[in-house]
């Protein structure tokens, strides 16, 4: 049972994708270094396609995944965007017995959105260097404590005054941000989330060109000829 | 009288929006090279995910009248 289908030359080929060289002849569009490219749109979104002189595109994805990422970012307070500060020794000394990879989905659960977000590098960077920072018990090195992970592992309970005059106190850092921005803060996190793994389709238009499919490729010529045939 | 569940938070349907328009956007510019094929795919592509939308309201207010 064969899978996939045949190419021009009959030859069997698993994939629906056009291969990036076929792409970019169709497009008249030059990939230049494929990688290079992928990792600067990884870096900053659209950055890749200016790099291979894309440049509308590249504008049109950089304002795109930007602007979502920050707007996410501004409505979150700026505390949305950060890596987990849960230790792999963490993860082991919170459940028993744990291992590896029960200690990779302990970390991944306490703090799944960076992975999404790190699908862009101008914000997994960052992130990653104020988590380092943050367990050798630096200050934090980025403005208005951006990118800083909550003092959730360690600090003890918060308390303040809400303007009613009433005392609240949340357990940790975390729940103190979850309370003051309420709602703002899952949206934001999910916009900054949309955002990262927008970037990955970005990454991969700048690696291998425009996705084409080969089967609707093939169904618009059909299209276009048949309709050519009944008006003759 | 029906409690019409989907307009419990109608305001914040607007912040879908911009993601909407966002999401439309890039995965349509991943799909062509040129301006009018892009933005032809992403107003169909946008409203697709619209009429999901709806869809998605209508059977969760059904399944609430059976609460």
């Amino acid at each position: 049972m064969a899978f996939g289908k045949q190419d021009k030359s009959g030859k069997q080929t698993n994939s629906y994708a056009v291969a990036p060289e076929e792409v970019a002849r169709r497009f008249d569009i030059d990939l230049k270094n494929r990688r290079l490219a992928a990792l600067l749109a990884w870096l900053f979104p659209g950055l890749g396609h200016l790099y291979q002189g894309r440049t509308g595109k590249g504008i049109l994805l950089m304002l795109c995944i930007t602007s979502t990422f920050l707007f996410g970012f501004y409505v979150g307070g700026g505390k949305v965007a950060y890596a987990t500060p849960m230790t792999y020794k963490q993860a082991a000394a919170n459940n028993q017995g744990a291992n590896f990879l029960q200690q990779t989905l302990a970390v991944a659960i306490d703090r799944w959105p960076f992975f999404c977000q790190a699908g862009i590098g101008s914000v997994a960077i960052p992130a990653l260097i104020e988590r380092s920072r943050f367990l050798a018990d630096k200050g934090p090195l980025f403005p208005g404590k951006a990118f800083r992970p909550p003092g959730s592992a360690r600090d003890g309970p918060y308390e303040w005054q809400d303007p009613t005059g009433a005392t609240v106190r949340q357990p940790d850092e975390l729940g103190m941000w979850n309370y003051k921005l309420g709602f703002f803060f899952e949206l934001g996190t999910f916009y900054t989330v949309i955002a990262g793994m927008l970037n990955v389709f970005a990454i991969y238009d700048a690696h291998s060109g425009p996705m084409i499919v080969e089967h609707e490729e093939q169904d618009a010529d059909e299209n276009s000829s048949t309709k050519d045939k009944t008006k003759s | 009288m029906i409690d019409l569940v989907f307009l419990a938070e109608i305001v914040r349907l607007w912040y879908a929006l911009p993601l909407l328009v966002s999401v439309s956007l890039v995965y349509s510019a991943t799909r062509h090279e040129e301006t009018g094929p892009i933005l032809q795919h992403a107003m169909r592509f946008s409203g697709w995910i619209i009429v999901f939308m709806i869809l998605i309201a209508v059977g969760l207010q059904v399944f609430s009248m059976f609460q």
